[in-house]
């Protein structure tokens, strides 16, 4: 069993009890954890087991389905431009994915977008979308970014994303990471399913994509193709 | 002494030309459009 979790059920503090059911009401895989524990012999905090034995599992399930379709509706207003180069079965199943990682839990980004970002983008790359996992983690960082500007950008602790956090000569924040993509179309806009299908087409070839917070608090997002 | 000026040289530029910008994209984004999720809640206060 995931050791967070057990120290959940283990722990009799109320605090520990809201957390659980926070995680109940998104997490199926934690869901089942619960339920196959009361069956068996797994220990428990008392007042635990007891709030545990009146949940209804198969409500419980009804009401993750609602979260998930709601927790997409709102990860979509922060990824306009990934939601539109992705189909539904996609995006549910990164968002799936993310509630079942600590990712949720322990806010690893500086805005709740950010962290899903996080975990997409790893996923994505994985399975060899590098072009949608960067416009994925555009999306992020500008959520983080926009969010906390002054909190340190979590890519920077992330193996590979190679994340620089800079001052500008004139004084301005800035964040820039590397893609091997054009990651703004030829309008400087994010991609739309045309535009990035062509951008997709070309060869790959190394970019600088920087995000600047201007002194109006507007975010300049730039994208650079480095000649090599 | 000399070489190593050359080569320090040759480095230099060597860096200055990875990094030569062949094409730049630029686009700007309000920041009060968007951001956290939620309006001003929290995450968590979101999610909860």
């Amino acid at each position: 069993m995931d050791p967070d979790l057990q120290h959940l059920l283990q722990s009799d503090a109320p605090a520990s009890r809201t957390a659980l059911y926070l995680r109940l009401l998104y997490s199926p895989s934690c869901a089942r954890a619960v339920h196959a524990l009361l069956g068996g012999t797994e220990s428990c905090a008392p007042q635990t087991l007891a709030f545990l034995k009146s949940i209804d599992f198969e409500r419980l399930g009804l009401e993750q389905k609602a979260r998930l379709r709601n927790l997409m509706y709102h990860l979509g207003e922060a990824f306009p431009c990934s939601w539109r180069l992705m189909d539904v079965d996609l995006r549910r199943d990164l968002v799936e994915r993310f509630v079942e990682t600590p990712s949720f839990w322990r806010f690893p980004g500086r805005s709740l977008p950010e962290s899903f970002a996080l975990v997409a983008w790893q996923i994505l790359r994985e399975r060899q979308r590098s072009f949608l996992a960067d416009v994925v983690r555009l999306e992020g960082v500008l959520s983080g970014f926009a969010t906390a500007p002054s909190k340190a950008a979590p890519w920077q602790n992330l193996a590979g994303a190679d994340h620089e956090c800079v001052a500008t000569t004139a004084g301005e924040t800035a964040e820039r990471f590397p893609s091997q993509w054009q990651l703004l179309d030829d309008d400087s806009q994010l991609p739309t399913p045309s535009s990035a299908a062509e951008l997709m087409a070309r060869a790959p070839a190394p970019h600088r994509i920087s995000l600047t917070l201007d002194h109006d608090g507007d975010i300049e997002i730039a994208c650079v193709r480095l000649a090599t | 002494m000399e070489k190593k000026q050359d080569q320090n040289q040759n480095q230099n530029q060597n860096e200055q030309k990875i990094e030569r910008a062949e094409r730049v994209l630029k686009m700007k984004v309000k920041t009060n459009v968007r951001g956290g999720l939620g309006g001003n809640a929290s995450d968590k206060e979101w999610m909860e």
